[in-house]
């Protein structure tokens, strides 16, 4: 959405030598009291990765310290995508903040907006139609397929595997499809708002959901050979970008990344919301900690989320779609989590008893995962490098976001509710 | 087991109120240090995030802990005027870009921290740009 226009300074993530991280942090100002090495002097050279660069697919900077093909640090620049979510929350109505939760994140858009609205249900204290907690659930768990079938498609190019990933978006599609028939888009499908959901899904397109089902589970298990079988493919992600179970619990890494370290961590499970605690599913944990680990994870995860819809529609019973809600809240706070497709996502919120809400506070899974990236950096192969940024599935995009800067006139300043409303030419209703 | 917990809980402060899905515990600063090992001992290892809000010349930092399936909300109050927070890194080193945002975003100073420079905003952005009514 918006860039900075290159001006961004991108501030620095400082990534240190594995387990040492916390030691590591702030040796660039050391001033040589210390006899041991920093990783800035073991190395031998810098390269930069980014902000825009072929092998990262969205901006964000890699500062590395190599030694000939082996990297001895790194640092993470965030920053370049920050869009000032939450501030523009607090200038909104409750309604109109579904629409922006929506648009930060452009893969994940289903799992942000209940997230969204299930906080503000938490803050009003009302509970969603039982239809409508199986509809949501189906949406997350399409919109999963797509997320982990992109990601499939992307670590395939990341290794120089252009046959697959053109293989994997091509059946990728076989979801979006289904996304595209329920809701009319294939993202931003705009199916949640507080109280329910917008839409139905009804018996009519079970068949052809369940069609589309089942050629993915087909395909599902085709991707699971070729990734966990095929020469090339292990060559390049067994024991390569190695996070151990001790430092994921550490880092508090969380989704697929936490999963592939051994670690059982999945809000699905430790609490259910929507209709996840009504059927029946497993969740997938791999001990590899390595890159091959989260493919099969996330692989695995594929199978389990057409096992969730099919169950969710067999299972969903009739009824409302949605309750009616206030469209002032009192005063409250409510919190929620859920599992986006890489990993745990959560929204906190503030009433005050306006039409706005007082607070709201998004985290996001990459967010959670940035400073994991240390630990499997550290001593990697240059070449490497883009597949394990890409095993996090990375999404800078949901990461930055607090704070509105307007950067078109070069000069700083904070954008207000009139020129926003001016701007979007709408005569004050948005 | 969940009379257990809340019975531990107010322990650490005052238990404010217990929703489906989350505790709330309003914390005393003095019981900082003591707090976050107690968290770690009752088997607290993940922390969703750290989240900071203005209000009145107070600011409530919020440290959103998951604890048995649950999110344990614990509350600390500073002022707005001075705010200094110490940091949680030595007990939970993943916490460390949330307590950086925190410093960004409030203009909390988070004492201690390994690395405290800001996270997201460019260098002419207007500072501390989550405070409502002062600076």
């Amino acid at each position: 959405m918006t860039t900075r226009n290159g001006k961004n300074s991108g501030k620095d993530v400082e990534i240190g030598e594995g387990k040492n991280h916390h030691a590591e942090m702030g040796n660039e100002k050391n001033d040589g009291k210390n006899n041991e090495k920093t990783p800035e002097e073991k190395a031998t050279a810098s390269f930069t990765l980014g902000p825009q660069h072929p092998a990262i697919l969205e901006p964000e900077k890699l500062v590395l310290q190599i030694d000939g093909e082996t990297v001895i640090s790194a640092r993470l620049n965030l920053g370049y995508m920050h869009r000032g979510v939450e501030e523009l929350m607090q200038r909104r109505n409750y309604k109109q903040n579904i629409v922006i939760a929506e648009h930060v994140c452009g893969i994940c858009s289903g799992i942000h907006t209940l997230s969204y609205c299930s906080m503000a249900e938490n803050l009003l204290g009302v509970e969603i139609p039982e239809r409508a907690k199986y509809i949501r659930t189906i949406i997350a768990e399409l919109e999963r397929i797509h997320s982990h079938m992109l990601w499939a498609g992307v670590a395939a190019y990341e290794i120089g595997f252009d046959m697959l990933f053109h293989s994997v978006w091509r059946d990728r599609e076989l979801v979006m499809d289904v996304l595209e028939s329920i809701t009319g888009n294939r993202v931003n499908h705009g199916m949640n708002t507080i109280g329910g959901v917008r839409r139905d899904v009804p018996k009519s397109r079970h068949d052809e959901i369940l069609k589309a089902l089942g050629k993915l589970e087909k395909r599902a298990g085709y991707y699971a050979k070729v990734f966990t079988k095929d020469s090339m493919i292990k060559k390049r992600t067994v024991n390569v970008g190695i996070l151990r179970k001790t430092d994921a619990v550490k880092l508090m890494a969380t989704g697929p990344l936490a999963r592939a370290s051994g670690v059982r961590r999945d809000v699905r499970k430790e609490s259910p919301y929507a209709a996840y605690g009504l059927v029946d599913w497993d969740v997938h944990v791999e001990k590899g900690c390595d890159v091959a680990s989260r493919a099969v994870v996330r692989i695995s995860e594929l199978k389990e989320c057409a096992k969730i819809i099919s169950s969710c529609l067999k299972h969903m019973p009739e009824g409302e779609l949605k309750v009616k809600v206030p469209p002032i809240v009192p005063e409250a706070e409510a919190v929620f989590r859920g599992e986006a497709p890489r990993g745990e996502i959560f929204y906190y919120g503030i009433s005050r008893g306006g039409l706005n809400p007082y607070r709201v506070k998004i985290k996001t899974p990459t967010y959670s995962n940035a400073l994991s990236l240390s630990t499997m950096l550290a001593g990697a192969k240059l070449a490497d490098v883009p597949i394990i940024v890409a095993s996090i599935d990375p999404c800078f995009c949901c990461t930055d976001r607090v704070t509105v800067i307007d950067y078109s006139t070069g000069k700083t300043k904070t954008v207000g509710k009139n020129e926003l409303v001016n701007r979007s030419g709408s005569n004050g209703i948005f | 087991m969940e009379g257990e917990i809340v019975k531990k809980l107010k322990v650490l402060g005052k238990l404010e109120k217990v929703q489906k899905n989350a505790w709330w515990v309003d914390a005393d600063m003095k019981h900082f240090d003591r707090l976050f090992n107690t968290l770690r001992m009752m088997g607290v290892e993940y922390i969703s995030t750290i989240s900071g809000t203005e209000e009145k010349g107070v600011i409530s930092v919020v440290y959103h802990c998951e604890l048995h399936g649950k999110t344990l909300n614990v509350r600390f109050r500073i002022p707005a005027k001075d705010p200094k927070i110490p940091t949680i890194t030595g007990v939970f080193p993943g916490v460390e870009l949330y307590e950086r945002e925190l410093a960004e975003m409030l203009g909390v100073e988070v004492t201690g921290h390994p690395d405290p420079r800001p996270l997201f905003l460019a260098d002419a952005s207007p500072k501390t740009p989550l405070r409502r009514h002062t600076i």
